[in-house]
C-alpha cells in the first residue's frame, strides 16, 4: 500500500531521523577515503587529494554504523497490565503528532500531499491490497492482486465485503473513480505520475482528450468485484513492490456529486474531502479541529474487527513540547517520530512514564540544488534546466557545496548520535537491497571542496573574501529551510561551512521559513525557483527503492528539477523489462548511485533511526513488520486488529 | 511711603521677570535627589548602555561572535571556562549578549526616535493649525490606531522577502507614531490657546518662528519624559516579536532571539546560562528606563514634581 507515502513529504521531518554515534572505525573510512573504486577513479576531480589506496567494501560502512545505532532502542515495547474492553471508561488512545505546523486537512487520497494529512488518512482508510514484510503485494487485504504472465494487465479480486463509513458497500468501482480523478485533465494534485503507471493505462489518452466517457483500460466485472487494469506496455519489475500501483479507492457515491458541483480541480475545497470524509478503515473521523486535532471513533463494522479502543485522538504537538507532553502523561504515544534533535530532552529529564521504541524508518533528507524549473505540458509538467547561467548550474560548485557540509559533526551533536552521515543517495530503510558499498556519498573534506573550486576556475576572490563567478562578477546563493529544531542549529553551521570554502550562501528571507510557506513556494511549486538555489527537504519515503518517484523528470517531487538523457536512460533501465534480470537491475541501481554522486544532483543528509515515545499505559506497541500492518508507526494504531495488541489501561 | 510700596512691588515684579524658571535638568536632578530608585536606575542604565556599546565596539565583529562551533555546544560556564558558557550552536553567550543588547538598543532608539520625529511634525502641525487640518490628521491617526498592530506586524514580517533590521524598524515605527502624535498634538493645542502664542500671532510673527522658537521649547519636557518611557516599550516589542519568531532573523542576534532558547524545556530547566543573562538584561534595562522615565514624567508635570 501506500505508494503515496513513498513520496509524501514528511512535513516536519525536520529533525529527521538520522544521526550517528560516529566514532566507529567504519566511519573513519568514510571520512578519510575520498577515492573509491567506482566513483573516485572516473571523475578526475580529486587528483592528489586523499590517500591513494582504495578500499573495497563488502558492506557499506554507513550501514554498519546504522546497525549499531538501531540497537539502542527496541522495535517493540511491551507493558504489562490489564487490557481495557470496548466501553470501559477512559478507553481512548491519545496520539501526539510531533510537528511545527498545522495540518492542511485534506482527507482525500487523490488530493492530499502533506504527511500529517497522510497519517490521518492511514487511520481512516487504507489501500485495498496488503503488504508483506518484504513490501511486496500480500494476500490479507480487501482484494487480491494478480499479474498477467506478460505483465500487461493487473487483476484485482475482492475477497471481503466492505462498507464505507456511511454504510454504502465498497466496490472496485470506487477504485476506478480514483483513477478517473487522477487522470482527469483538470486534476491539479500530484499523483498523476509515471511512478503509478497512470500514463500507460489503455485508454487514458482518449479519456484526457474527452473523446471517451470512461477509461477503456479499466474493465470491471458485472458485480464490480473484479477489476482488470490493462496497460499499453508491460509493467516493469517495480510493479511488484507494494504501493507502486495506485490502490487507494475514492468513494464514488460520496464525491461524485461534489465533482459535478465544483469540478475536479476544486474537489479538495469541499467538506466531503475534508472533515466529512468517509473511509472504510478502522477509525471514523468524528470531530476535526482544523489544523490541530482529529477525534476518531472506532468503526464497529471494520472488516477485520473492531478496534479495541473506543476513541483515538490525533493531535499535533510542537517538536519542542512533545516530550514534555509525554512526561506529563497527556499522550499515550507519539504517532510520528520524535525529532532526533529533541532526543537530549528524553535523556536529561529521564522520565519514568514512557519508553522509547526505534526503527530505521523510510525517511530521508536531502540538500537540494535547484537547477531547473517544472514546465507544464500535456502530461503535467516536465523538469527543464534553467538557462540563467547561475553558478549553481556548475557541477563543480554543487560538488564543492556537498563536500563542505560537516554532516558527521551534526550527527553527533544536533542529532544526538541517532544518525550517521548518509552513505548514499538510497533511502536507509531499503538501502540494503541495491546498495553499491563503494559509493560513499559526500564525505566532509574542505580541502577537496576547495580544490574542486580552484580547478573549475573559481579562483578570484572579491573584497569580502568570497569567490567570484567565472566572469569575475560577484556570486551568491540563496538558501532556504523550514523552521524546526534541527535546522535552527544546523543552518547557521551549513552557511559557515560554505563560507569556509569561499562561497557566499545567504539565508533567504533572513530566517527559517514557516513550513506551509516553504511547502507552497519551494516544494510544491516553482514560485521561488529563480531565487532559492539551495534548500533542505526531508521525505517520508516509501518502501520501493525505485528512484522514479523522487527523481523522475515528470515528478513534482523531483525537487532539484534535474534531468538529462543519461539520467533518464538509467531510470528507464531500472523500470525496463530487462530489469527482471536481477543482475541488470543491480547494475542499473549502481549506475544510478554513481550518477547521483558524480553529478551532485542533491546531497543526501543522514541515515538514522526514528524514535517514538510510548507511554507505559499502552500495550503491544510494535514496529516489527507483520503482514497486514504496514508497520509505519502510525499503523500500529490499528492495534488489535491482526496481532495481539495495544491498549490503554486507566492506570 | 506710597512711593516705597510701588518700588517694592516693582522690585518683586522685576525679580520675578529676571529669575528664569529652573531648567529641566535642575528639576530632574531635584527629582532624583528625592527618589532613590530613579537615582540608582539612572546610573545603572547609563552603565549598562555604555558597557553594551563599548563592549560590542571592542568585540572583533558580529561574524565572529555569531560563529558556530557545534563541538562546544551547551557548555556550562564552568565547563567552557568562559563567563556565561555557550549556547546550543556553540557560541559564547557573553560576547553574544553584548552584540544582541546593542542591536536591541539600536532598534529601540531608532523606533522611538523616528516615531517621535513623525509625532512632533504631525502633532505640532495638527495642534497649531487646528480646524480642518487637525480634524483630518486626527481622523487618519484614529483609523491607523484601530489596526491591530501586533497581528499586522506579524503578518507583514511573515510575507517579507528579506527580514532586515531596517524593515523591522519600519514596521515597528508604523504602529508607534500615532500615540506620539496624539501626545504632541494635545500639548501643542494647549500651548496654542495660551496668551504668549496669541500675543505672538497678534504681533505678526511668522508661524515657523512661533512653532520652532516659541512653542517647541515648551513641549520638550513632555517629549523627553515620553521618549524615555517609550524606549522601554520598544525594547519590549522587539524582544516579544523576536521571541515568537516574528522579529529579527536568525542571523541578527538580539535579546529576543537569545530568549528563544528558553522555549526549549531542556534549556529552561538545565541550561540557565543560555537564556537567563538575556532575560536579566531585558528586565534591568526596562525597569531602569521605567524608573527614570517616571521621574522625568513627574518633572514635566508641575503638579507632580517635587517642589
Amino acid at each position: 500500500m501506500k505508494k503515496h507515502r513513498f513520496l509524501t513529504i514528511l512535513a516536519m521531518l525536520a529533525v529527521s531521523i538520522f544521526i550517528a554515534a560516529c566514532a566507529a572505525p567504519a566511519v573513519d573510512e568514510v571520512a578519510v577515503d575520498p577515492v573509491d573504486p567506482v566513483v573516485g577513479g572516473g571523475n578526475g576531480d580529486d587528483n592528489g587529494v586523499g590517500p591513494d589506496e582504495t578500499v573495497v567494501h563488502s558492506i557499506h560502512p554507513a550501514l554498519v554504523v546504522l546497525d549499531q545505532i538501531s540497537l539502542r532502542y527496541p522495535q517493540a515495547v511491551n507493558n504489562p497490565g490489564p487490557i481495557l474492553q470496548p466501553g470501559d471508561t477512559g478507553n481512548i488512545i491519545r496520539a501526539a503528532q510531533p510537528t511545527t505546523t498545522t495540518f492542511p486537512g485534506i482527507f482525500e487520497r487523490t488530493m492530499q500531499s502533506e504527511a500529517q494529512d497522510g497519517t490521518i488518512l492511514d487511520l481512516n482508510t487504507s489501500a485495498i491490497v496488503s503488504l508483506t514484510p518484504e513490501f511486496t503485494w500480500g494476500t490479507q487485504g480487501i482484494a487480491l492482486i494478480s499479474f498477467a504472465p506478460d505483465y500487461t494487465w493487473v487483476q484485482l479480486d475482492m475477497q471481503y465485503d466492505v462498507y464505507w463509513h456511511d454504510g454504502t458497500p465498497f466496490t472496485l468501482d470506487d477504485l476506478v473513480f480514483a483513477y478517473e480523478i487522477i487522470t482527469h485533465p483538470d486534476y491539479t494534485g500530484i499523483r498523476f505520475v509515471p511512478a503509478h503507471f497512470f500514463p500507460i493505462i489503455v485508454g487514458v489518452d482518449e479519456w484526457r482528450d474527452g473523446t471517451a466517457d470512461h477509461i477503456s483500460g479499466l474493465v470491471l466485472s458485472n458485480n464490480n468485484r473484479t477489476l482488470r487494469i490493462y496497460y499499453t506496455e508491460p509493467l516493469p519489475p517495480g510493479a511488484q513492490f507494494g504501493g507502486s500501483i495506485w490502490l487507494q479507492p475514492t468513494p464514488r457515491h460520496w464525491l461524485e456529486p461534489v465533482i459535478e458541483e465544483l469540478g475536479v480541480a476544486n474537489l479538495a475545497d469541499h467538506a466531503r474531502a475534508r472533515h466529512e470524509a468517509v473511509g472504510f478503515g478502522p477509525w471514523i473521523i468524528d470531530t476535526v479541529v482544523p489544523g490541530e486535532s482529529v477525534l476518531f471513533r472506532a468503526n464497529d463494522n471494520y472488516h477485520r474487527g473492531r478496534p479495541l479502543a473506543d476513541y483515538l485522538l490525533f493531535e499535533g504537538v510542537h517538536f519542542d513540547l512533545v516530550l514534555s507532553a509525554m512526561r506529563e502523561g497527556l499522550f499515550d504515544v507519539t504517532i510520528g517520530f520524535v525529532p532526533a534533535a529533541n532526543y537530549e530532552e528524553h535523556v536529561l529529564f529521564n522520565a519514568n512514564n514512557y519508553t522509547m521504541a526505534s526503527w530505521v524508518g523510510p525517511g530521508q533528507g536531502f540538500m537540494y540544488f535547484r537547477t531547473g524549473t517544472m514546465v507544464p505540458d500535456e502530461y503535467g509538467s516536465l523538469a527543464t534546466p534553467r538557462d540563467d547561467n547561475h553558478p549553481i548550474q556548475n557541477l563543480a560548485i554543487r560538488r564543492a557545496l556537498s563536500h563542505a557540509m560537516d554532516q558527521e559533526l551534526k550527527a553527533i551533536t544536533i542529532q544526538n548520535g541517532l544518525s550517521t552521515p548518509a552513505g548514499n543517495i538510497l533511502n536507509p530503510f531499503n538501502a540494503r537491497q541495491h546498495i553499491d558499498p563503494n559509493v560513499l556519498g559526500f564525505f566532509f573534506d574542505l580541502d577537496l571542496a576547495n580544490s574542486i573550486l580552484d580547478e573549475a576556475g573559481f579562483t578570484e576572490r572579491g573584497p569580502d573574501g568570497y569567490r567570484l563567478n567565472l566572469d569575475g562578477s560577484p556570486m551568491y546563493f540563496n538558501f532556504a529551510a523550514n523552521d524546526n529544531s534541527f535546522n535552527q542549529q544546523a543552518v547557521p553551521t551549513y552557511l559557515q561551512n560554505w563560507s569556509n570554502i569561499g562561497l557566499d550562501v545567504r539565508l533567504y528571507t533572513g530566517d527559517l521559513i514557516e513550513w506551509n510557506t516553504f511547502l507552497d513556494n519551494v516544494l510544491l511549486s516553482d514560485n521561488w525557483s529563480e531565487t532559492v538555489h539551495i534548500f533542505i527537504s526531508n521525505w517520508s519515503l516509501g518502501f520501493n527503492p525505485a528512484p522514479h518517484g523522487l527523481w523522475g523528470s515528470r515528478v513534482p517531487f523531483n525537487l532539484s528539477r534535474h534531468t538529462s538523457p543519461t539520467f533518464d536512460a538509467i531510470l528507464d533501465d531500472i523500470a525496463s523489462q530487462d530489469a527482471w534480470n536481477p543482475e541488470f537491475l543491480s547494475d542499473a541501481y549502481y549506475r544510478w548511485q554513481v550518477y547521483m554522486y558524480e553529478n551532485a544532483v542533491a546531497a543526501p543528509m543522514f541515515w538514522g533511526v526514528q524514535i517514538f515515545a510510548v507511554n507505559h499505559r499502552l500495550q503491544g506497541y510494535d514496529l516489527t513488520r507483520v503482514e497486514g500492518r504496514i508497520n509505519i508507526p502510525e499503523q500500529t494504531i490499528f492495534w488489535g486488529l491482526t496481532a495481539p495488541v495495544a491498549y490503554v489501561n486507566t492506570n | 511711603m506710597e512711593q516705597n510700596t510701588i518700588s517694592l512691588e516693582n522690585k518683586g515684579l522685576e525679580m520675578a521677570l529676571s529669575t528664569k524658571p529652573p531648567s529641566l535638568f535642575v528639576l530632574f536632578w531635584r527629582e532624583l535627589k528625592h527618589d532613590a530608585f530613579a537615582f540608582i536606575s539612572l546610573f545603572v542604565l547609563i552603565f549598562v548602555i555604555v558597557a553594551v556599546y563599548a563592549g560590542a565596539f571592542f568585540l572583533t565583529s558580529t561574524r565572529d561572535v555569531m560563529s558556530n562551533n557545534l563541538i562546544n555546544q551547551n557548555q556550562s560556564p564552568q565547563d567552557s571556562g568562559s563567563l556565561l558558557g555557550t549556547d546550543s550552536n556553540g557560541r559564547y553567550v557573553a560576547p553574544l549578549l553584548f552584540v544582541a543588547a546593542r542591536n536591541s538598543l539600536n532598534i529601540s532608539f531608532a523606533v522611538t526616535g523616528i516615531s517621535f520625529i513623525i509625532g512632533l511634525v504631525v502633532g505640532v502641525t495638527s495642534g497649531f493649525y487646528g480646524g480642518k487640518i487637525d480634524n483630518t490628521i486626527m481622523r487618519i491617526v484614529d483609523t491607523w490606531t484601530m489596526i491591530p498592530a501586533l497581528m499586522f506586524i506579524i503578518a507583514m514580517i511573515s510575507i517579507a522577502d528579506q527580514r532586515t533590521v531596517g524593515l523591522f524598524i519600519l514596521f515597528l515605527t508604523m504602529f508607534t507614531w500615532m500615540a506620539r502624535t496624539r501626545l504632541v498634538r494635545a500639548a501643542a493645542l494647549q500651548n496654542c490657546n495660551m496668551d504668549y502664542i496669541n500675543a505672538s500671532k497678534t504681533l505678526g510673527t511668522r508661524n515657523s518662528v512661533i512653532i520652532f522658537r516659541e512653542m517647541l521649547p515648551n513641549l520638550v519636557d513632555i517629549v523627553v519624559a515620553n521618549f524615555v518611557l517609550s524606549l522601554a516599550a520598544s525594547i519590549g516589542m522587539e524582544t516579544g516579536l523576536s521571541l515568537l519568531g516574528f522579529g529579527l532573523g536568525m542571523e541578527v542576534p538580539s535579546l529576543g532571539t537569545m530568549l528563544q532558547a528558553a522555549l526549549q524545556p531542556v534549556n529552561l530547566q538545565f541550561r540557565w546560562w543560555t537564556w537567563a543573562p538575556a532575560l536579566i538584561l531585558v528586565v534591568i534595562i526596562m525597569l531602569c528606563i521605567n524608573f527614570v522615565g517616571n521621574a522625568l514624567q513627574r518633572v514635566a508635570d508641575p503638579k507632580q514634581r517635587y517642589q
